[in-house]
C-alpha cells in the first residue's frame, strides 16, 4: 500500500499493531500492480492543501472545507481520492474546472470520497477542487490505532479524520502529496488550546470563536499532519537551538518535567547527528495520555509520544523521545521518496539514533560494551523471534511485500533496518558515518531524495563502494555465518596479524575489529573480506590475544571462533568461556520477562554465542561445547 | 651424615622448619617428601595457593581468595614443572558451593600448564574473604623443585558480570619434592 504523510510512529507497547506505518488502508478501488510511484515518477502532483476547519473536541462536532490544488505537466485530472472520518458527510463540492461530482465508500474504518471533475484538467494546467464536510466524528478502530480520539482533555486529529487526507492512488489521478504545502485553519470554541502540525502564523477571536492558523512549506514528508486540542499546559523546554515546550493534558502532568529534561539533552544530540539546527520557528513535544488511539509520530515542528512508554523505565522512555524526536530529520525534513517500500531510513535511521543516545556518554569500551549488549535486543529478535529466511529485504519491490504482520513488521521496519545501520556504521566508522548523516541531512533535506542518495552520501564520505554492502544487505538478505581464526607471524615492526575466515564466501563482507593484546590493549582494526574466502592481514605492534568483530555487527554478521567452544575469540577454550555462559544458565530469548529490558523486556545478557545447541534457553546442556574442548589452546607462540 | 644434609639444603632453600630436624617424627613413611612454600601475601585482594594435604605421591593445592569483595568465578591457569607434578582432579571449592550450583572444569593442556575454572552456575557472587575456592590434586611423578605459578593475564577472579576483576593479585608458590 501506499505511505501518505502521518506515516511515522514508534514500535507500539507489546506489539500492539498501531506502528503499522501508515493509518491508511486499500481503498475500496482496488490499485493497479506497480501503483507505488516516487516523487521523480508520479504524474500530477498535488501543489497545495488547504483546511478551514471548525471542531470542538468536548463534542466531536466538526465542520470545514478543504481545497486541494494539483496539476499534472503530462496527463489530464480527472478526480482524487480522500478519506476521512466515516462520521462526516460531503455537503458540497466543486472544481475549477465547473463543478465535481462525489461517491462514498466506507472500509477500514475510514470514509472515501472519490470526487470526479465535471471537465478534466487537460495536462499543463491546474485545477483546484473544493470539498466541504460536517458531522460529528466517530473516530473509531482503525486496524488497531485511530486517527482521532475527541472528548478527551488532550484530544487529536490526525490527517484521515478531521483534515481529510488525499490519498496517492493511481487510479483517480496519479498525483503525490508529499510536496503539498498545507494552510489549517483552525476554529475553536474559547477556552480551547491548540498545537498542530507546521508554523503558527495567527491568533484571534473571530464571532466568539478562537481562530488559528498554521502553515507548512511544501516539500515530501513523511511526517504527520495533525492537530491536539483541549484543555492544555505547556512547560518550556530548556538548551535547545529553538523555543520547544512541551504540551500536556492539564490534568496529566507526569513525566512531563523528565520529557523537558530530556529534550534539553535529546535537541542538542539531533540537532548534532544532522549537522543543522531544526529549522522550524517553535517546537511542540506532546505528551499523548497512555492508551489513546496512537503512541507516538513526528511531524513538522511537532514530535509527540505516548506516556505509555513511561512502563518500561525512565531510561527507555528516554531513548524513545530520541526516537520519536529524530523522526524530525529522518522522516519530516528527510523523506525518501520510496519509503513506501523500505523504512530503512525513517525507521531505521531513528531506531539507530535512540541507540546511541542512550550511549552518547559512553566512549571506548565502555561504549562498545554497552551497544553490544544494547543490540542484543536486534540480533535476538532477528534471529530468534523472526525467521530471518521469511523476512524480506530492507528495500522490497512492492509495499505489498513488506510485512504485513505486527511482528514481522516491526522487526523488518525498526530492527533489521537499525541492525543493517549499524553494521555499516561500524563497516566504514563512526567518523564516517556521522559525516554521512551531516551531509545526507544537507542534501536531502526538503528535498527528492531516495535510497540511493543516502547510498551515494556514504561512498563519499567513506571514499569506498558500497555497491556490494548495499547489494548483499539491503536489497536483499545475507547472514553470514562466520567461522575466525588468527595467527602472528613477527614483523618489521611489531606483529603481522592473519585472519582467517570461513562462512561468507561469495560476500563481500566489511568489518571492524576489535584486537586484544596480550597487553590487555584493544586496537581497532578494519577489514574487507572478499568474496574469493582469502585471509586478510594487517599489524598491530605486539603480540595479540583475540581478535573479534565488532559486536555491532552481530545482529546480521553472525560471526563465531573457527574454534569450537571459544566465546571469546582468542581460539582457545577456557575457563572465560566456560563461566561467561554458565553464568547465562537459566536465561532465554523471551519477551516480556520479568526484569526484562526494553519495549519487548528481554533479557540482554543473553549471548547467542553461548547457546550452543541454539534453541533460545540457555541450559547445561548448552555448556556441553565448551566441556568437550575445554583446554584447547593454540600454538604456543614462536 | 643425614644431620648434615638436611641442614645444608634447608640452609639454601631458606626453608624454616618443615622435616629439617632430626628430631621431628617423620611425616611420611616412605616415599618423596614435598614442601609448598607460598608467596607471601602482598596485600589487597588476591587469589593465592595453598597446601591442603599431601601424601608420598600426591599433593592437594588450594585456591585461595581474599579480600574479594564479590566474585562469580575463578579462571585460570597454572603453570609448574611436568617433571615434578602432574594434574589429577579439581574440586569446587566450598565457597562456591554455598552460593548454588557451580560449574567447573580443568585439563592439563600440555604438560606443566593446567587449564582451569570454578564459580556459580547462573547468577550469583560470593565474598571472598580467605575462602577456598577450588582444590587441585596433582601426583608427584618425581623429585624436584617448580615454582607453581598462576599465568597472568589468564587468570582472575570474576565479577558479577563475568568480567575480570583488576587489581586482584595472584601468589603462586615454589614447590620441592625431594
Ligand atoms: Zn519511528
Amino acid at each position: 500500500m501506499l505511505l501518505p504523510a502521518g506515516a511515522l510512529a514508534v514500535p507500539a507497547p507489546r506489539w500492539l499493531d498501531s506502528m503499522t506505518p501508515t493509518p491508511v488502508v486499500p481503498p475500496p478501488v482496488p490499485l493497479p500492480a506497480g501503483a507505488l510511484r516516487t516523487l521523480a515518477t508520479s504524474p500530477v502532483n498535488v501543489t497545495s492543501i488547504a483546511y478551514d476547519l471548525t471542531l470542538d473536541p468536548t463534542t466531536g462536532a466538526a465542520s470545514g472545507t478543504v481545497t486541494v490544488e494539483l496539476g499534472s505537466p503530462t496527463v489530464a485530472i480527472t478526480g482524487l481520492l480522500l478519506y476521512m472520518d466515516p462520521g462526516l458527510a460531503v455537503t458540497a463540492a466543486s472544481s475549477s474546472t465547473g463543478g465535481a461530482t462525489t461517491s462514498v465508500d466506507d472500509a477500514w474504518g475510514y470514509r472515501y470520497v472519490s470526487v470526479s471533475l465535471a471537465q478534466p484538467a487537460p495536462s499543463g494546467s491546474a485545477a483546484s477542487v473544493t470539498i466541504d464536510f460536517s458531522g460529528t466524528l466517530a473516530c473509531p478502530d482503525q486496524q488497531g490505532r485511530q486517527s482521532c480520539s475527541m472528548q478527551q482533555e488532550l484530544s487529536y486529529a490526525l490527517q484521515g479524520s478531521a483534515l481529510p487526507g488525499v490519498y496517492d492512488q493511481f487510479q483517480v489521478g496519479g498525483f503525490n502529496a508529499w510536496p503539498a504545502e498545507r494552510a489549517l485553519t483552525l476554529r475553536t470554541p474559547v477556552g480551547v488550546s491548540a498545537v498542530a502540525s507546521g508554523e503558527l502564523t495567527s491568533e484571534s477571536t473571530e464571532a466568539g470563536m478562537l481562530v488559528r492558523k498554521w502553515t507548512t512549506p511544501g516539500y515530501a514528508s513523511a511526517g504527520g499532519y495533525l492537530v491536539v486540542l483541549g484543555q492544555l499546559e505547556t512547560s518550556p523546554i530548556a538548551g535547545g537551538s529553538l523555543p520547544s515546550s512541551v504540551v500536556y493534558a492539564k490534568s496529566m502532568p507526569n513525566f512531563t518535567a523528565k520529557m523537558g529534561s530530556w529534550m534539553g539533552s535529546i535537541l542538542p544530540f539531533v540537532d548534532a547527528q544532522a549537522g543543522a539546527p531544526l529549522p522550524y520557528p517553535q517546537l511542540s513535544v506532546v505528551k499523548l495520555p497512555a492508551g489513546q488511539g496512537f503512541p507516538g509520530t513526528a511531524g513538522h515542528g511537532i514530535t509527540l509520544l505516548s506516556e505509555s512508554y513511561g512502563g518500561y523505565g525512565d531510561a527507555y522512555f528516554e531513548e524513545t523521545l530520541a526516537h520519536e524526536h529524530a523522526h524530525q530529520w529522518w522522516g519530516v525534513l528527510v523523506s525518501p521518496s520510496d519509503v513506501g517500500v523500505t523504512r530503512l531510513l525513517t525507521e531505521g535511521l531513528a531506531t539507530q539514533t535512540q541507540v546511541h543516545y542512550a550511549a552518547r556518554l559512553l566512549d571506548g569500551d565502555a561504549r562498545e560494551r554497552f551497544l553490544s549488549r544494547r543490540l542484543r535486543e536486534h540480533q535476538m529478535l532477528l534471529r530468534y523471534h523472526t525467521n530471518p529466511a521469511e523476512l524480506p529485504a530492507l528495500v522490497v519491490a512492492s509495499p505489498q511485500l513488506a510485512p504485513a504482520d505486527s511482528v514481522g513488521h516491526t522487526v523488518w521496519a525498526y530492527i533489521k533496518s537499525s541492525a543493517t545501520l549499524e553494521h555499516l556504521r561500524a563497516a566504514i566508522g563512526d567518523a564516517a558515518y556521522a559525516e554521512l548523516l551531516v551531509k545526507y541531512a544537507a542534501k536531502c533535506q526538503m528535498a527528492a531524495c531516495a535510497t540511493a542518495d543516502f547510498t551515494a552520501v556514504a561512498e563519499q564520505v567513506s571514499g569506498e563502494s558500497l555497491t556490494a554492502f548495499m547489494s548483499q544487505w539491503v536489497y536483499a538478505t545475507n547472514y553470514p555465518e562466520l567461522r575466525l581464526s588468527f595467527s602472528e607471524q613477527p614483523a618489521a615492526e611489531g606483529v603481522e596479524v592473519t585472519l582467517q575466515v570461513s562462512g561468507a564466501e561469495g560476500l563481500e563482507v566489511p568489518l571492524a575489529l576489535l584486537v586484544t593484546l596480550e597487553t590487555g590493549e584493544v586496537l581497532r582494526r578494519r577489514v574487507t573480506l572478499p568474496k574469493t574466502g582469502e585471509a586478510v592481514s594487517f599489524q598491530v605492534p605486539s603480540a595479540v590475544r583475540s581478535v573479534r568483530p565488532s559486536a555491532r555487527h552481530d545482529a546480521v554478521i553472525w560471526s563465531r571462533s573457527a574454534q569450537d567452544g571459544d566465546v571469546d575469540f582468542d581460539g582457545e577454550v577456557d575457563g572465560f568461556d566456560l563461566l561467561y555462559c554458565a553464568r547465562t544458565v537459566g536465561m532465554n530469548t523471551g519477551l516480556y520477562q520479568e526484569g526484562g529490558e526494553g519495549l519487548w523486556q528481554m533479557n540482554l545478557d543473553f549471548d547467542p554465542r553461548c547457546d550452543g545447541v541454539f534453541d533460545g534457553q540457555m541450559t547445561t546442556a548448552d555448556l556441553g561445547g565448551i566441556f568437550a574442548a575445554f583446554g584447547s589452546l593454540r600454538e604456543p607462540k614462536p | 651424615m643425614r644431620r648434615c644434609f638436611a641442614t645444608l639444603l634447608c640452609g639454601a632453600l631458606a626453608l624454616a622448619t618443615l622435616g629439617c630436624s632430626q628430631d621431628d617424627p617423620p611425616k611420611q613413611a616412605a616415599g618423596p617428601r614435598q614442601d609448598f612454600v607460598a608467596d607471601s601475601p602482598v596485600g589487597g585482594p588476591a587469589l593465592s595457593l595453598r597446601l591442603s594435604s599431601k601424601s608420598a605421591t600426591s599433593l592437594t593445592l588450594q585456591i585461595v581468595g581474599s579480600g574479594i569483595a564479590e566474585t562469580s568465578g575463578v579462571a585460570y591457569r597454572l603453570s609448574y614443572d611436568a617433571a615434578v607434578l602432574s594434574y589429577s582432579a579439581q574440586r569446587v571449592g566450598a565457597g562456591f558451593s554455598a552460593v548454588g550450583d557451580t560449574v567447573a572444569a580443568a585439563k592439563e593442556s600440555r604438560p606443566g600448564l593446567l587449564v582451569g575454572a570454578v564459580g556459580v552456575q547462573g547468577l550469583g557472587t560470593l565474598k571472598a574473604q580467605d575462602v577456598v575456592l577450588a582444590e587441585v590434586d596433582f601426583a608427584l611423578p618425581g623429585k624436584g623443585q617448580t615454582r607453581v605459578d598462576f599465568v597472568p593475564g589468564r587468570s582472575a577472579a570474576l565479577d558479577a558480570q563475568s568480567a575480570p576483576l583488576p587489581g586482584v593479585s595472584l601468589l603462586g608458590g615454589s614447590l620441592t619434592v625431594r
